[in-house]
């Protein structure tokens, strides 16, 4: 495959280069960013838990992202079939999921967002942010538990 | 907005897949109960909210250094998404 390398100001991150198979579509953006549809994902560094997503419709907006399953081993995905459809996930192997995390001013108060997952079809890189059916899930867990201080 | 008085157990029909019915009525609550394809979702309203709210925080959020933590804190799975199951 022919892989053809972007490369996007950041404003948090300066300058960097991404491919075409990092770049997400969100049809309807994230919630609260409707207006945000183009994004690529990357990483800092070789091997953290934590990737970025990275708006290409303003430079200043970047989400942090993660597997949550590095913190939640039993987190269930469990989205409507609507939610697929969107997205023509057509087998459970095209699909990437993540969650929002939120770092506050400490660092060990940083959550992540269960409730409502970013899942991508990596075949078409189309993606949304969706809503767990799930609905004890929380939009605030704490990554970081007391005992593993 | 359409406004439509219901009592309890009476229902409305929406695009002739969708059935909402009243279930129970209490002193400040309303049981609803919603009939409709699997494929249409049916949230509560505040999970909205409550997503919006928190991705608005999630887009302030500090740039840290996370390679202190992230050997300390959390299960080493490796940094793939989600890839072996």
């Amino acid at each position: 495959m022919n892989e053809k390398t972007n490369s996007f100001n950041s404003a948090r991150f300066g300058k960097i280069s991404y491919s075409e198979k990092q770049t997400v579509f969100f049809k309807d953006g994230l919630l609260g960013f409707e207006n945000h549809r183009n994004f690529f994902v990357f990483i800092q560094g070789n091997d953290s838990v934590f990737y970025y997503l990275q708006s290409l419709d303003d430079p200043g907006l970047v989400f942090i992202i993660s597997d949550p399953r590095l913190f939640v081993p039993d987190y269930a995905l469990v989205v409507s079939n609507q939610d697929f459809e969107e997205l023509a996930i057509e087998n459970e192997s095209d699909l990437e999921h993540w969650v929002i995390i939120t770092v506050p001013e400490k660092l060990e108060n940083m959550t992540a967002n269960l409730q409502g997952p970013v899942i991508i079809n990596k075949k078409n890189r189309q993606g949304k942010q969706v809503i767990s059916l799930k609905d004890d899930y929380t939009t605030k867990y704490k990554i970081i538990r007391e005992n593993q201080k | 907005m359409l406004v439509l008085a219901r009592k309890k157990n009476q229902s409305i029909v929406i695009n002739d897949n969708i059935e909402v019915f009243i279930i129970d009525i209490s002193a400040d609550q309303v049981k609803i109960g919603i009939k409709a394809p699997k494929t249409i979702p049916v949230h509560r309203k505040e999970i909205f909210d409550e997503i919006q709210k928190e991705n608005i925080l999630a887009a302030r959020s500090q740039v840290h250094d996370f390679s202190g933590i992230k050997l300390l804190k959390l299960k080493k799975t490796g940094s793939d998404n989600g890839e072996n199951r």
